[in-house]
């Protein structure tokens, strides 16, 4: 391979600065840490009461574009106080971290809409917003999410979660050296019925089971019959075992594409391949097949709540912090914050998009947004999810 | 009482206090959970026993049993490898001893996940530093050895080795030059000094080192993620995926908790045998 | 086999350390079952040399034959030699007898065979039998010494090495095992080669004795050659407790430099020539005594040897070493008194 093209895609993975991230685990061992802080706590009562009442800083568990020093320090000349921030592991870490007694240590978090909906609202993790300060917002993104927003809202209808900001389908990245994007489209999901197919998968684990759905020609987001459940044990089962990797690594699966070890993975999107794709790895491509189990859909579009989290000692700028952080300037560094890149719903705006140079916009491969919305379902809970994730998990033990 | 027991229960109190809190009430409550149905939260009455019915029955055994091998080979090789420069460490002079100890020790300071990636740029084929290089050199493509439990298993020797290769110089430290050499003129080979003498005196630091690396390694799984690409499943991973994306604390729970027993079963027999005032040299 | 026959030649036998010559071409040979003894200041070499005969250490020239046959390149290991060490190098992990059996242990002899060889032994050596048992660590100095030696003679040696063991042991322990030593030598007429930086010790118990100074050997002879005829000042001063007197010229001819007493007939001297003359030859003359040469000196301090005195008397600077007879009373200190010798005592050194 083009020898200019790795050092490239090496340096855009200076892995200190992806320390902490997804995929990056601990995760046990730090469990296992907050156990103790909780149990530790339990005994002692108090806590850290007092801590968070001194220091106005706000807390930020977040993905990676939010930990991007820019919005710190513009934070800080705007309002006087500081940011800090915790790159998330994944959403049911960050779950398990307030369930078990962080609420005190957060004022921000940002989760994917189902796991604000299904858990972190039912369990009071989380505050909702204000509609009449906070539909504007709404108003001013892609058509789409003229508000009420139903996935941003509780299940009932009645409370608004949180702000959207980043959003994108996350299907599948291909190789456009080794198959056509129109190819890749065409068989879809099918793709990796093809026992001599190489592939790696990326382990987003709910996003693997959704996968795994649409492989095996099952709708993800509906009931599965004792048929649907047989075809998707068969194809985790086969499908897994084929894998040549799994992996929570971006980085290395595009290395892995680059090298022709496979010609594709699951789950990626522009969110998995952008930097590569900034860096000259235009063979690097996402794409939402078009047909697929989904109603007849193939591609399943997430998106992120920007919510403010149920601290017994409110931070009374958290709420402002929401609306601050979808201004033009800072929707732009959420998008392109940390190296990667990242549609964001505020770039209906033309002032938001303006801020973008033609590269990032081919890296985040722009103009095939709407066509890929288009073919997507929504991110939504799978029904007999723990039961298709037992299955999963199984498939992964089998390997070895 | 006498006064001076007294005053050690006062003393002894911190640090026990401190133990009780940091280390054994979350492994109670660890064991607790496992107590717990499955995929609840919370600590209730309802006690049963159906995780380890579930941890017995699907197939954890295969991460537990990769666990173990990893820890096991893990454990052997680094030992092996480690003999031979903690015996050039401690007979040559101390300047060669610091160079070569600080280079093995510098890159304990360095993110395991930083030094694995590196390991993962080495291995990967065409492109990676060692496939590349003889690429480059001798025109051979050897493919690569990344996404197998073989990757895993370097993975594991490279972050591991200082782990067993500081108490082996320590335990090496104790065997007195005299009595190799005393050995040696009564007629013993290499291989007889080796089992006779210097195995048995630098035993303390043998046991420290291998059991510091059977622990680490039966709970490791960045090496499986980073190098192994999940091709050999470990035990963490599987505990860690029942705590992330299964929600299923108490079934985690019940993993870590016959995780901690195997271990345990492994390391107070050894432990026992364990002299550490030999080893300090008291 | 007799006495005579030669178990170990060394020819031209020399260890270089990057430069520094620790032994310099020591050629020696050693008789079948004597005691040779090895003496020497610390640094003289002597350490090196008998590694390298045990074969600890390697030549850097030279050759070592052991009944004829070069064994240079034969590891320790494989040489039918054994060595008690200096520090004694006990296995501290094991008991007395599995230290004495260990040379029979590498050998894979049976467990009975080892066994009875270890009480042989120990009777030997004069150990209880219950010992056996024991851990090394529990042992006293002596009972170490013992295992040490119990040890080295368990594969049943052709030579056994001696490097300076009993440096750490008091000396009254030190004077019973030095005898041992010679006892042991002869009961089991093996050939025992011993190092040892006390003259005194090699002189008790050596059949033979080599002294070394910075790697060579300066003086080999039996131990009553050496005592009454040292080779050299430094071999007489090696000695200890001797009287050396300096020969000079003057007007006269050759005299005693610190007593300006002209030489007497029978003495061949020229100038550096020293006297040597024993405490023993020395004598305190009672008031009307002779001697040929008699001078005056005061009392410093006097002692108690065991059954011998010894006085140290000072004329100006210098210190005489005089041995009184049995049963003399000893001078005070600071008492004048009169020393006197005889020519015929006084051994001349011309080194």
């Amino acid at each position: 391979m083009n020898s200019d093209h790795m050092l490239k895609t090496l340096a855009a993975r200076n892995p200190v600065r992806y320390a902490g991230q997804k995929g990056f685990e601990m995760t046990r061992r730090r469990l296992l840490a907050h156990l103790g802080a909780a149990g530790a706590l339990a005994l002692t009562g108090a806590g850290s009461r007092a801590m968070a009442q001194e220091d106005r800083t706000l807390n930020l568990l977040c993905w990676d574009a939010y930990a991007d020093p820019r919005l710190a320090e513009m934070w800080l000349k705007d309002t006087g106080s500081k940011i800090k921030s915790e790159i998330h592991i994944s959403d049911p870490q960050s779950l398990n971290r307030l369930r078990a007694g962080e609420t005190k240590n957060w004022d921000f978090i940002n989760v994917n809409d189902p796991w604000a909906k299904n858990f972190f609202w039912p369990e009071k993790l989380i505050v909702d917003l204000p509609r009449e300060r906070f539909d504007p917002l709404y108003e001013a993104m892609l058509p789409k999410f003229k508000p009420p927003y139903a996935r941003a809202m509780s299940r009932d209808g009645q409370h608004l979660l949180g702000v959207v900001q980043r959003l994108e389908t996350f299907d599948i990245a291909i190789n456009t050296d080794k198959i056509s994007v129109e190819m890749a489209e065409n068989e879809g999901w099918d793709m990796f019925n093809n026992a001599d197919f190489k592939f790696g998968v990326l382990a987003y684990e709910d996003w693997n089971v959704m996968d795994l759905c649409m492989i095996a020609g099952v709708h993800p987001y509906k009931d599965k019959t004792e048929a649907d459940v047989a075809k998707f044990t068969e194809t985790a089962n086969r499908v897994m075992k084929q894998a040549k990797t799994v992996t929570t690594d971006f980085v290395q699966l595009n290395l892995a594409m680059l090298n022709n070890e496979i010609d594709a993975y699951f789950c990626g999107g522009t969110y998995s391949i952008a930097s590569a794709r900034r860096e000259g790895n235009n063979n690097l491509w996402a794409i939402s097949p078009p047909k697929g189990p989904a109603d007849g859909k193939g591609g399943i579009n997430w998106i992120e709540l920007n919510s403010a989290i149920n601290n017994p000692n409110p931070n009374p700028r958290a709420i402002d912090f929401l609306e601050w952080i979808t201004k033009p300037e800072q929707s732009y560094i959420v998008a392109s914050g940390n190296g990667n890149l990242q549609p964001v719903s505020q770039m209906a705006q033309p002032e938001v998009l303006a801020k973008f140079s033609k590269e990032e916009l081919d890296a985040m491969q722009f103009d095939t947004l709407d066509k890929r919305l288009a073919a997507a379902t929504e991110f939504d809970i799978v029904p007999q999810y723990d039961q298709l994730y037992d299955i999963y998990a199984a498939a992964v033990r089998a390997r070895g | 009482m006498k006064r001076e027991q007294k005053a050690g229960l006062v003393l002894m109190s911190p640090p026990v206090l401190l133990l009780i809190a940091g280390f054994l009430l979350p492994l109670a409550f660890v064991a607790y959970t496992s107590l717990m149905p499955p995929r609840t939260f919370g600590f209730t009455s309802n006690i049963t026993l159906e995780n380890y019915v579930t941890a017995v029955r699907e197939s954890y055994w295969r991460p537990m049993a990769w666990s173990v091998f990893f820890a096991l080979a893990t454990t052997i090789l680094t030992m092996l490898i480690s003999w031979p420069i903690a015996k050039a460490l401690v007979r040559k002079s101390r300047r060669f001893a610091t160079i070569v100890a600080t280079m093995i020790a510098v890159p304990v300071f360095i993110a395991e996940t930083v030094r694995l990636f590196g390991a993962h740029l080495f291995l990967m084929p065409r492109g990676g530093i060692l496939a590349g290089t003889i690429n480059y050199f001798f025109g051979i493509d050897i493919g690569s050895v990344l996404f197998t439990p073989l990757a895993t298993l370097i993975g594991l020797l490279y972050i591991y080795l200082p782990f067993a290769l500081f108490p082996t110089v320590l335990g090496l430290s104790q065997v007195p030059a005299d009595q190799v050499e005393a050995a040696q003129d009564l007629g013993a080979s290499p291989w007889q000094q080796l089992r006779y003498v210097e195995v048995p005196i630098a035993s303390p630091g043998i046991i420290i080192g291998s059991l510091l690396v059977f622990v680490l390694v039966l709970g490791a799984t960045s090496e499986s993620h980073m190098l192994g690409g999940q091709s050999a499943v470990p035990i963490g991973f599987a505990i860690e995926q029942r705590f992330n994306y299964a929600q299923d604390w108490p079934l985690g729970s019940a993993l870590a908790t016959v995780l901690c027993l195997i271990t345990a079963l492994l390391v107070f027999p050894l432990l026992s045998r364990l002299d550490l005032d030999r080893l300090f040299g008291r | 086999m007799t006495r005579t026959d030669t178990i170990l030649s060394l020819r031209d036998l020399s260890r270089d350390f990057g430069g520094k010559l620790a032994v310099k071409n020591v050629t020696l040979d050693i008789r079948e079952g004597e005691l040779f003894t090895i003496v020497g200041p610390s640094g003289s070499g002597k350490s090196t040399l008998i590694r390298m005969l045990a074969g600890l250490e390697i030549p850097s020239s030279g050759d070592i034959l052991l009944r004829g046959k070069r064994i240079n390149d034969v590891p320790a290991n494989r040489r039918p030699t054994s060595m008690v060490f200096q520090s004694l190098a006990l296995f501290n992990h094991m008991t007395v007898g599995d230290n004495i059996e260990f040379a029979l242990t590498v050998r894979g002899e049976d467990r009975q065979k080892k066994r009875a060889r270890a009480r042989e032994l120990m009777e030997l050596v004069r150990l209880p039998a219950d010992y056996y048992a024991k851990s090394v660590t529990r042992c006293s100095g002596g009972e170490r010494q013992r295992v040490a030696l119990a040890r080295a003679l368990a594969s049943d040696p052709d030579i056994l090495f001696f490097d300076e063991p009993l440096s750490a042991i008091d000396y009254r322990l030190r004077k019973i095992l030095e005898m041992e030593m010679k006892d042991l030598n002869r009961e089991t007429g093996k050939t025992f080669v011993y190092i040892t930086h006390s003259l005194e010790e090699a002189m008790v118990m050596s059949d033979r004795i080599a002294v070394m100074r910075d790697g060579e050997i300066v003086q080999l002879g039996e131990p009553l050659s050496i005592y009454n005829a040292p080779a050299s000042r430094f071999v007489a001063e090696f000695m200890g407790q001797v009287n050396l007197l300096g020969v000079e010229k003057d007007g006269h001819g050759m005299v005693l430099k610190d007593l300006t007493i002209p030489l007497g007939a029978g003495i061949a001297a020229t100038e550096g020539t020293w006297l040597m003359l024993r405490p023993e030859r020395l004598r305190v003359l009672p008031e009307n005594g002779r001697a040929d040469v008699t001078f005056d000196a005061v009392c410093f301090n006097s002692y108690l040897l065991g059954s011998r005195t010894h006085l140290h008397a000072k004329m100006d600077d210098r210190t005489f070493i005089s041995e009184l007879d049995a049963g003399m009373p000893p001078p005070e200190p600071g008492q004048r008194i009169r020393l006197g010798f005889d020519w015929s005592d006084a051994v001349a050194i011309h080194e």
